[in-house]
């Protein structure tokens, strides 16, 4: 399946839906403070959260991403949020791929690939998901030397992170 | 604590706070970390995303179970990398056990994965799903 381009905003709008949604399917009592909840789903709901996600998502022209997240155990409870977690990890691949492949060669779709790219920081997922001590200033740092003409970031960040192209 | 456990999943207890042993990228980060699993046995997965601080090696403690007075208190604990879902866990047989999810496996740092649990043994009746432990990765 090949997913492609709407805005950032509707992806924006798509997660805070999600995320009410998510309200009405806990399953459990309180053990601690609401902040802290959260509920878990099927495997074919996460499916179904990564691929609507995905659709709310702007994608680099031709670029394909894989319609299943990695992990793919259908017995398994998936906390609400795995599969958007994973399709805005999948997109910001895509755009790091994008800026990589086209930084030097056409300077206004780099200039959009890099913000796009660095708009991972303005998603829910980044913020809800994304470990405050160990992820989050990584992520910073390799965006903030991206946006000084440093792309060793992104490059390690592409190697490690995402799959091959 | 005593728990019922439904059908759709559980709920997770995030931690929130997170002590980084050390200023050096290279040193092992160490979070606590809890949740709760399925009594039924089937595995959960957690959403949040973690790097790896010290790619070589990942351990957990267990310092609370979950499972029940008949089937045990036996737990897997693992990780799943983001980018192409390797899968490691480590087997405990009981709470206040460390176990290794994973060592030289040729990871880098700042490598990306998410947590998941299960119980090894369905639970029958009552079972308690809360786990908590500290990841050392």
């Amino acid at each position: 399946m090949h997913f492609r381009r709407h805005g950032l905003r509707a992806t924006l709008s798509l997660a805070a839906l999600l995320l009410t949604a998510s309200c009405g399917r806990a399953a459990e009592p309180a053990q601690s403070s609401p902040s802290e909840m959260e509920s878990f789903f099927g495997y074919a709901d996460m499916i179904e959260e990564y691929r609507t996600t995905l659709e709310g998502l702007e994608l680099p022209e031709g670029a394909s991403i894989e319609a299943t997240p990695s992990v793919s155990d259908p017995s398994g409870s998936y906390q609400v949020g795995y599969g958007e977690v994973d399709a805005v990890i999948a997109w910001n691949c895509a755009w790091g791929q994008e800026w990589l492949a086209v930084r030097g060669t056409s300077e206004p779709e780099a200039a959009h690939a890099l913000e796009m790219y660095a708009s991972i920081l303005e998603t829910a997922a980044f913020e809800r998901a994304f470990d405050d001590q160990s992820a989050k200033p990584v992520v910073r740092g390799i965006i903030e030397k991206a946006q000084l003409g440093d792309p060793s970031g992104v490059q390690q960040d592409v190697a490690a992170n995402c799959p091959a192209t | 604590m005593r728990t019922r456990i439904f059908r759709a999943g559980a709920v997770l207890l995030l931690s929130t706070s997170l002590a980084v042993s050390g200023s050096l990228a290279a040193q092992a980060a160490s979070t606590p970390v809890s949740g709760t699993v399925n009594c039924s046995g089937t595995r959960a997965y957690y959403q949040t995303v973690r790097y790896m601080q010290q790619p070589s090696l990942t351990q957990a403690f267990l310092s609370q179970a979950a499972g029940g007075v008949h089937s045990g208190y036996q737990m897997r604990i693992g990780i799943n990398v983001v980018a192409n879902g390797a899968f490691h866990e480590a087997w405990f047989q009981s709470a206040n056990r460390w176990g290794t999810i994973q060592q030289n496996v040729g990871y880098v740092s700042n490598t990306r994965f998410k947590m998941n649990a299960m119980m090894v043994s369905p639970s029958s009746g009552t079972c308690s799903n809360s786990w908590s432990g500290t990841l050392h990765y």
